[in-house]
């Protein structure tokens, strides 16, 4: 018998159990493990020489033939001596419930014959603990590898984030603001009041459980906001994106102007050609046949040239105008004036046109009201004033047309309202009824430029005043004009 | 037909009592100290079974890869505790399945597949608990419906009786057995077992495997819910095998025991039923 030693007796095997058990946790790694297997093992057998498998990585040499019983060993799970050429082998498989993890195998000198039960009993035991500290070391290595391996799918999910364009910013029921990416987080530092907005639109996909979208408009800049419900393992989440889309709406608007221009000028040029073919008409009619015609047709014939020529350079006026409004350029020349006066003088001026287009035409100064100085540009007033009250005679589709201007004090300023009988604006047009070229739905074939109303409210913005289309039955436009005398208010 | 649990007791006790080397053969596997040396010398002195175990040995179902060519040799590689369950295989087929039954309902064949699958599931079972007592709940997966094969081979009219009730009624050959009044087959196997002087951690599993939840002691109700799980596995791949007419549900407590789930136990059927490709040497014993 080679390898004349001395066995370990069992009969202190808990003690020996625990020993060993405390060496296997303080190895830091599943070789020293193993190592520590080996070690153990050498109390029951005479261990020549070994070598191990763990997770296919092969730790010292093993013959093909070895290898293949290796193999065998782990397949059965089974504990087992096996004599290859003229040595004994001991191969121990190392398994967990969960996987496979490779086996031991020690050259022995031991006499085979007089291996006991219980060794190999023991043997089997040790093994099978040291599987499960294995187990527990590759389970632990694999869960610092996934925890690295989300960690970084997480960075790179926020990087990807964060080069968006898109403020992304996600809710949660509970906990609220989860996640946000950059954009956002520049977003709110540079415009927080979105947050309002952002918090109604995350309630409302929250509530119903859908997707909501919106347009919003903060501080001059538009905002498209898009809310989704996700449903994830943690909850609840609403992802909000949120995309600034002022320059989109900028381009639209600009879009619209362009178009709008086209329109200007297919109308404009029907506006010049119709006073201009009446001009051309009569006044070849006058050089042809002046001597035959009697002086009252002569007249008539002139004052038609005149009334013609007056709405030619009225149209002109408008357009030079207009183009001083789109540069910025309208000139004012302020002063206090008194509102009263210029509205007399307007209905004044304007009285002889009601006759003639057989309009109901009356002017309300409250009794009190004796004066209503404002500080404005009295031949801008006039241009609004003209403008508001023959738009109320042009499109007053009543068969008995009135028009009424009244004027009110307010404790901050006056309201001046031009009021007619006609049908009222339809509330989706008020709003567009100021931009340049946008002419009503009635405007039908009445003649216009469509740049009237953008004058008059750029004349009153620069009054420091508002104009708005009241909510009545009728058509009524108000402007309202400060009391205080804005431009010398340092005085 | 014997109706008395005494006449029932004499029948049983007239079965013969395994030889010398089977007898011994237990007894030395329940002995830590025992060497291989000792264990070979004593199953050779039956060269007949000495053939047939070489043969098992170096079957497809342990599938080596080299030849064993000596007993010594065949108890190193394949361990002592499997050794000695060849040993009990070969004896068991030889004294109770290797005779026609008289039995029209159930074949001795059937049942003799059913304690092999049973057996082998345990090996799918143990492995997958990670249970490492493999080669005892073999054995006792072998021997567990023991007492059916007595049964039927005592007294045939009875047994058909009892499995034309469970196929009428479609029950299992156990819930059939509730209804009459006569011992039932996990009794005969107790009484048997204890007899032959075989090991609590055989005995108990075979007492116990259709009701796990009774084993009092710790160290057994691992190996108990194995056999169970593993003969409601063998019902599962031939329910007719064990005089079943209905599937054999696992017992909640054995199934909590051993923290199963539905992936888990179909991979043990799965692997049980390759495995049963391969045992075609435990049919030629």
């Amino acid at each position: 018998m080679s390898g004349e030693k001395t066995k370990y007796e069992l009969s202190n095997l808990p003690s020996f159990l625990s020993n060993f058990t405390v060496k296997l946790n303080s190895a830091e790694m599943p070789e020293k493990c193993v190592e520590e297997l080996i070690d153990a093992s050498k109390n029951f057998f005479s261990v020549e020489d070994y070598a191990y498998v763990i997770k296919d990585q092969s730790h010292g040499t093993i013959k093909p033939k070895v290898m293949a019983m290796g193999r065998w060993v782990l397949e059965k799970k089974k504990i087992s001596v096996i004599p290859v050429d003229d040595s004994a082998f001991l191969f121990l498989p190392l398994f967990s419930r969960r996987h496979d993890i490779g086996y031991v195998v020690m050259r022995i000198t031991d006499d085979i014959g007089d291996l006991k039960m219980k060794y190999m009993d023991v043997e089997s035991l040790l093994s099978f603990e040291t599987s499960m500290v294995i187990d527990n070391m590759l389970l632990t290595g694999e869960l610092i590898k996934k925890n690295e391996y989300v960690s970084e799918a997480r960075a790179y999910l926020e990087n990807v984030l964060n080069s968006l364009k898109y403020a992304v910013v996600v809710a949660s029921v509970r906990k609220g603001e989860e996640f946000s990416n950059k954009p956002y987080k520049e977003l709110i530092e540079k415009n927080k009041e979105i947050v309002n907005y952002i918090e109604d639109i995350s309630q409302e996909s929250l509530i119903y459980r859908k997707e909501v979208s919106r347009e919003v408009e903060v501080n001059q800049s538009f905002y498209s906001l898009y809310a989704v419900p996700v449903q994830l393992s943690s909850g609840l989440k609403i992802v909000i994106s949120i995309q600034d889309i002022t320059n989109t709406k900028e381009l639209e608007r600009l879009q619209k102007i362009d178009k709008m221009k086209d329109n200007f000028v297919a109308t404009i040029s029907h506006e010049l050609k119709t006073p201009l073919a009446a001009i051309l008409a009569y006044s070849e009619t006058l050089l042809e046949s002046a001597e035959s015609i009697d002086t009252d047709t002569l007249k008539s014939f002139a004052r038609t040239i005149k009334n013609e020529s007056e709405h030619l350079a009225n149209i002109i006026e408008e357009m030079i105008n207009f183009s001083k409004v789109s540069s910025n350029s309208l000139t004012m020349a302020f002063g206090r004036v008194d509102l009263v006066k210029i509205l007399k003088d307007t209905y004044d001026g304007l009285k002889i046109n009601a006759l003639s287009n057989n309009v109901k035409f009356s002017l309300e100064i409250p009794e009190d009201l004796v004066n209503a100085y404002v500080t404005a540009d009295p031949k801008r007033i006039i241009q609004v004033m003209d403008n508001l009250v023959s738009n109320a005679f042009k499109y007053n589709d009543s068969k008995t047309p009135e028009v009424k201007i009244n004027i009110r004090s307010e404790d901050e300023g006056y309201i001046i309202s031009v009021w007619d009988n006609g049908s009222p604006i339809p509330a989706e047009e008020r709003e567009k009824i100021f931009e340049k070229f946008y002419r009503g739905s009635n405007s039908g074939n009445i003649s216009g430029t469509g740049l009237g109303l953008t004058i008059v409210k750029e004349i009153i913005d620069l009054h420091k005043g508002k104009i708005w289309i009241d909510d009545v039955e009728n058509c009524s436009f108000s402007f309202f004009l400060p009391k205080r005398d804005w431009l010398n208010i340092l005085k | 037909m014997a109706s008395t649990l005494a006449d029932v007791l004499k029948e049983i006790d007239s079965i013969p009592v395994p030889n010398f080397v089977v007898t011994k053969v237990i007894e030395l596997a329940s002995k830590p100290d025992v060497s291989a040396a000792e264990l070979t010398s004593i199953i050779e002195k039956d060269p007949n079974l000495t053939v047939r175990i070489m043969k098992l040995a170096n079957s497809a179902y342990y599938g080596l890869p080299q030849k064993i060519t000596n007993l010594s040799h065949a108890i190193m590689i394949l361990g002592f505790k499997t050794l000695r369950n060849l040993v009990i295989g070969v004896y068991t087929h030889d004294a109770f399945f290797s005779f026609k039954l008289e039995t029209t309902k159930v074949s001795s064949e059937d049942l003799w597949w059913h304690l092999v699958s049973t057996a082998i599931a345990t090996e799918s079972v143990s492995n997958a608990t990670g249970f490492i007592n493999k080669e005892e709940a073999f054995l006792a997966g072998m021997l567990h419906d023991i007492g059916k094969v007595i049964l039927a081979k005592l007294f045939p009219k009875y047994v058909d009786a009892l499995i034309t009730l469970a196929s009428a009624r479609s029950l299992t050959y156990e819930q059939a057995e509730k209804e009459m009044e006569f011992p039932d087959h996990v009794f005969v196997a107790k009484y048997l077992l204890e007899k032959w002087k075989f090991p609590e951690i055989i005995r108990i599993p075979v007492e116990f495997h259709h009701n796990p939840g009774g084993v009092q002691d710790e160290s057994f109700k691992d190996i108990t819910a194995i056999v169970h799980a593993s003969d409601v596995i063998s019902s599962i791949l031939n329910q007719k095998a064990a005089g079943n007419y209905t599937l054999p549900i696992m017992k909640k407590e054995a199934w909590t025991y051993l923290k199963l789930n539905g992936t888990t136990f179909l991979d043990m059927i799965k692997s049980t039923r390759e495995s049963m490709k391969k045992s075609d040497s435990f049919f030629r014993i």
